[in-house]
């Protein structure tokens, strides 16, 4: 079975990157551009997990899964991890990763949802 | 007491300091000074008074009333050379008949002083700045309460020195202040908007890796790839910086971790830039460390070893477990014209350089305090001549294991 990812950033540079690696690793991949995009894809379609950039126009990567409160694995990554950042994340059960380390991102997911 | 020409008084080095702390020398007239010499004249009831500076050949007048025109002499016949040499008034009644002043340029000459008195203007580590004095070309005396009133007087000449220097602190503080925040924003800044863009260029190129056929293609996508690195981890280094300058230190990692590809990771990211040569002796256990951070202090060694060492010998780093201590030793080590013993003790601190370097003098200091920060540490060693090691002693994360 396939498995879907749905992945918001609004840099083109990260969605194309990020989604080739995905893909390559046999991801059905879905991206979006901004965070009222990603709260939409997220309610009308199926996931294995979402990849949320926190910094996005609209709503944050937080913001999102605050509002989906999903049961599906949500990664909020960043270029900025604070300690703030991985609280609040935590407090909303979300898992965290860096913007700066497309390797680490893509390990995380798969760790994430390995069955 | 007559110092002979030449010779400087004990302490002289440190007082000429701290007339040179208060920057009073070559300033503007300035009324409250003024206000303070009329005060004085008019106390004493003497024509002319004086606030003086004595510096290293001259004395020089921050004030001078009653002498028209004069804004220094120079030090040698000058009482106040003689003033400041002790440390309560110095009082000279008839000068013509003072065995201190009679043969003195200024009492004989023209001026015809006879009448002096001065009172130290003493800093508050107990150097005497100059002095507050009072002059008459008729000899007199100076009853007790005009004294005490020199004596205040010269108080409040110190005390508006003293306030002149915190305001000149404060204004030098809060412009070195605003110019280090503003650096910090500026590199933060930089930093944060090359970060995104280089993790894309990582990104990509191990995109172009998978499935190549190409020998030449395969080369050029390795410099691509170390360039981007280098880059990647120069931005990483940079952002560090400005936090260990601030005494905050990053979030550390600490795991168990194997060593090997850690130092194979900071020599590659230099192999651009010189041959570096990694050795493994005999399978050394893990470690305990960050591994981010570890990267960062071996490559600012690697990275120092190329730049000082010769272009046509390697740098060599080598690795070796020592099961006695549980620890794992990191040798980088270069043939290059090593580092005089005098500067071996210093080479961690912030902002140390060697007098012919063109860095920052951080680099060490932040690589000994992330090394610090991991229970790990970094000795240095060296014979000029013949090169520098540098040794990275990090914990075993086993220590029975082998």
């Amino acid at each position: 079975m396939t498995r879907r990812v749905l992945l918001a950033d609004d840099e083109a540079g990260i969605r194309t990157v990020v989604g080739l690696q995905l893909q390559r690793r046999g991801w059905e991949v879905l991206t979006v551009s901004d965070g009222e995009a990603a709260l939409a894809a997220a309610r009308t379609g199926d996931y294995d997990v979402l990849v949320l950039d926190q910094r996005m126009p609209g709503l944050t990567g937080l913001e999102v899964a605050q509002a989906l409160a999903t049961e599906v694995p949500v990664i909020v990554y960043s270029a900025y991890l604070d300690d703030e950042l991985h609280r609040q994340a935590r407090e909303l059960g979300c898992h965290t990763s860096t913007k700066t380390d497309i390797t680490a991102l893509l390990d995380r997911i798969e760790q994430l949802t390995a069955t | 007491m007559k110092s002979s020409s030449g010779v400087a008084p004990v302490g002289e080095e440190q007082r000429l300091a701290a007339v040179r702390r208060y920057d009073i020398l070559d300033t503007p007239p300035d009324g409250a000074f003024d206000r303070v010499t009329a005060l004085a004249a008019r106390v004493c009831q003497v024509p002319i008074s004086t606030i003086t500076i004595v510096d290293e050949d001259r004395i020089w007048f921050k004030s001078a009333l009653g002498l028209d025109g004069v804004s220094q002499i120079d030090r040698e016949p000058g009482l106040c050379a003689s003033a400041i040499m002790q440390q309560t008034p110095y009082l000279v009644s008839d000068a013509a008949i003072d065995p201190r002043t009679l043969d003195n340029p200024l009492v004989c000459g023209e001026l015809g002083l006879r009448f002096y008195a001065a009172v130290p203007l003493r800093t508050g580590d107990g150097h005497n700045l100059g002095t507050l004095n009072v002059i008459d070309c008729e000899p007199r005396d100076l009853p007790d309460e005009q004294l005490a009133m020199l004596e205040d007087l010269a108080a409040i000449v110190m005390d508006e020195l003293e306030l002149r220097l915190s305001a000149k602190r404060d204004v030098e503080l809060e412009s070195l202040r605003a110019a280090a925040a503003f650096r910090d924003t500026v590199v933060a800044g930089i930093s944060h908007e090359m970060r995104t863009p280089l993790a894309v260029l990582n990104g990509l190129v191990d995109l172009f890796g998978a499935d190549s056929q190409d020998g030449a293609a395969d080369e050029l996508r390795e410099v691509f790839r170390r360039q981007v690195r280098y880059l990647n981890h120069q931005v990483e280094q940079f952002l560090d910086y400005t936090h260990l300058e601030h005494g905050e230190l990053p979030g550390l990692q600490i795991e168990p971790s194997p060593l090997a590809p850690v130092v194979e990771e900071a020599a590659d990211l230099h192999r651009d830039r010189g041959r570096v040569e990694v050795e493994v002796v005999d399978d050394p256990p893990p470690v305990l460390i960050d591994a981010r951070q570890t990267l960062h202090v071996l490559s600012e060694l690697v990275s120092n070893a190329v730049r000082f060492g010769p272009s046509d010998e390697p740098v060599r780093i080598r690795i070796t477990g020592d099961s006695d201590e549980g620890t794992v030793r990191v040798e980088v080590a270069d043939r290059g014209p090593g580092i005089p013993a005098q500067a071996l003790p210093h080479l961690f601190e912030r902002y140390y350089r060697s007098p012919d370097s063109t860095g920052t003098g951080l680099g060490l200091f932040v690589a000994n305090a992330l090394a610090d920060a991991q229970g790990a540490r970094i000795e240095a060693a060296s014979t000029p001549g013949d090169g520098s090691r540098f040794t990275l002693v990090l914990p075993a994360a086993d220590g029975d294991r082998r």
